[in-house]
């Protein structure tokens, strides 16, 4: 049983084939997978609509920076983890998250989605 | 009547002392060595009593030349011009009267032209500068003329007040001639620092500004007088104010030159990026002075820098993301056997090969440490990499040969972990590179302590990627050698002096 079994997860994917192969790992893993979402309003509404465990979030959609979906995801504590072609960059240190690159594999997904929820859940104790 | 005597021994007579004084007062308003020249024709006919006169001066050459004359022809001046009895620099000689030139010893061509121009006496009087002779006059007269004592202390009184003034002209003229080259070169200088295509300044030993070029005034809108309240300071951006200040006080306070690079305020109110170089200047004694420094505007070169770093940071994004989509295309198309050798082999080179892009945006595609490749490509399959020992000398590798390198180590590590030495627990593998030559790069990868080798009866893709392409990308040689006791392969690289 993974770490991701029954896991309600955000996912934020704007390029069509990497999000439905994502979802499709998520799925054989267990998780439960809300998404995709390609913009920052669809994630927006997604966050306020469900509740959300934990999230794949990319940090650019269609040349936007996900910017405000981490905010709200930071202000409801809600753990995630960035995907990235742009390599570590400001963002990283900005929000303080974990951050993998593409292209990634799901062995590295599964390992630093498990370790923020992980983390996360320290926290709240 | 005592001004009328005719005394042999003095300058006692009345208009003898007027003319003097006379000429003594024309030189001193003279304005050039033509109004000398003329004053003392005047006294000379006047005092001397000859109706004609000239005088002669050494030229640069040395040779004595007429320069201003009364009554005397052409042909006269022209052939016997050069003649004299001294050379130049004769020390203090006496004048020499000659009562008949028919009577002296003179060649006779000198002679006919004499008397040719109704000459009978003549007067040779030298004209001295310090006491070496410079030139002399000449009186003449067109009947036999004793001349008396009187009258030849009179001619050396009026040829010494002569080359007194005809001195103090050479002095005047070389001192203009030196001032008005020292103005030509000080106006050449000047220029070339206002003028100069970029910003020149000078500090006194406080920092405030002493001296802006004509670029730095037009940066700033300084006047040209108004440097007394320009404040330079107050024009650096809030963010970089604190540490320009910081850097230029303490190279004043330590006497060191600095380049300090900062935004200022144009007299337009826009935001120029500078660079500054800046370096002490001293007095002939020592004594630190203040800076002096100069400012290039690198607001065009820093955007187009800017520009560069963004667009290389999309490419490298978009190259990634294109990866990725390869990766995601090859997951759905093998759905089912997603975590089947193949599949897996397929995800690992193409996983390294965005490694190996990775490494290169991070240097900008210019040059990659071999050490850095080594450690990025064989630390992605972490268990393993404590076995593997890596060891050469720093060495960077341009973008092809990195990518070419960094796919070549994967192939090696993954046959090593699937066949070889680790494959095993006990089993190693050593990773060495040497440049033989500064044209040839050499790495080798031994692998010791795995199961016993057997060549393989079928060349697959990786040998073959490692035979066969990279021999074409590196222009050299990559030759696997499957010794029983472990894999050995040596990959041979040309290089040039680009590599560092």
């Amino acid at each position: 049983m993974s770490v991701l079994t029954g896991r309600r997860i955000l996912v934020v994917e704007d390029e069509f084939l990497i999000a439905s192969v994502l979802c499709d790992m998520l799925e054989d893993s267990g998780a439960v997978v809300l998404g995709p979402a390609a913009t920052v309003a669809e994630a927006m509404q997604m966050l306020h609509d469900n509740p959300v465990d934990a999230a794949l979030l990319d940090m650019n959609l269609n040349g936007q920076w996900s910017d405000p979906v981490a905010e709200d995801l930071q202000a409801r504590r809600i753990p995630f983890v960035f995907t990235t072609g742009y390599g570590t960059n400001s963002r990283t240190e900005k929000f303080g998250v974990r951050t993998v690159s593409k292209p990634y594999s799901w062995e590295e997904i599964e390992q630093q989605l498990g370790l923020s929820m992980v983390e996360a859940s320290l926290r709240e104790k | 009547m005592a001004g009328h005597e005719q005394s042999d021994t003095g300058l006692s007579t009345e208009d003898d002392l007027r003319a003097l004084y006379e000429f003594t007062d024309a030189i001193y308003h003279a304005r050039s060595a033509d109004d000398i020249y003329a004053s003392a024709l005047e006294v000379i006919t006047r005092t001397l009593h000859c109706d004609r006169a000239s005088i002669l001066l050494f030229d640069d050459a040395g040779i004595m030349q007429f320069v201003a004359w009364r009554g005397l022809s052409n042909e006269y001046r022209t052939k016997l011009a050069g003649h004299t009895p001294w050379k130049p620099g004769d020390q203090d000689p006496p004048p020499i009267f000659v009562e008949d030139i028919a009577e002296t010893a003179e060649p006779d061509w000198i002679k006919q032209v004499i008397s040719g121009e109704g000459i009978v006496s003549l007067g040779f009087v030298p004209i001295t500068l310090e006491g070496k002779v410079i030139g002399k006059f000449m009186t003449y007269y067109s009947s036999r003329k004793p001349v008396k004592a009187r009258s030849q202390a009179l001619a050396v009184t009026i040829a010494r007040q002569l080359g007194f003034s005809i001195g103090r002209t050479r002095a005047e003229a070389s001192r203009e001639a030196a001032l008005s080259h020292l103005r030509f070169s000080e106006a050449r200088f000047r220029q070339m620092t206002e003028e100069a295509p970029i910003m020149i300044w000078m500090s006194n030993p406080n920092g405030h500004c002493e001296q802006l070029n004509k670029l730095a005034r037009d940066f700033w809108g300084v006047a040209d007088d108004g440097l007394d309240k320009f404040d330079y300071s107050a024009t650096i951006h809030p963010e970089d104010s604190d540490r320009v200040l910081a850097q230029m006080g303490e190279a004043i306070t330590q006497n060191r030159p600095v380049t300090v690079r900062g935004r200022y305020a144009n007299v337009s109110g826009h935001w120029r990026i500078l660079q500054t170089e800046a370096r002490p200047r001293y007095a002939c004694d020592g004594q630190f002075l203040g800076m002096i420094g100069v400012n290039v505007d690198i607001t065009e070169q820093e955007s187009v820098a800017r520009q560069r770093e963004l667009m290389l940071a999309e490419l490298n994004h978009r190259v990634k993301n294109t990866l990725a989509v390869v990766q995601a295309i090859a997951l759905q198309t093998f759905k089912a056997d997603r975590r089947s050798p193949p599949v897996a082999t397929f995800l690992g080179r193409l996983g390294v090969l965005a490694k190996a892009h990775d490494i290169l945006s991070a240097v900008s595609w210019e040059a990659t440490p071999m050490q850095e490749l080594a450690r990025e490509v064989l630390g992605g399959l972490s268990p393993n990499k404590s076995r593997i020992d890596t060891d050469g000398p720093p060495f960077l590798l341009k973008p092809k040969q990195a990518l070419a390198i960094a796919l070549a180590l994967h192939e090696l590590q993954t046959n090593a972990m699937k066949y070889g030495a680790l494959s095993v627990d006990q089993g190693t593998v050593s990773l060495q590179w040497r440049l033989p030559s500064s044209q040839r790069l050499e790495i080798l990868w031994q692998e010791r302590g795995g199961p016993p080798v057997v060549a393989p009866s079928r060349r697959g893709f990786g040998t073959l990627m490692l035979e066969k392409g990279l021999s074409a990308e590196l222009n050299g040689v990559a030759k696997l050698d499957f010794k029983p006791d472990g894999l050995l392969c040596r990959i041979e690289a040309a290089i040039d002096g680009m590599n560092g």
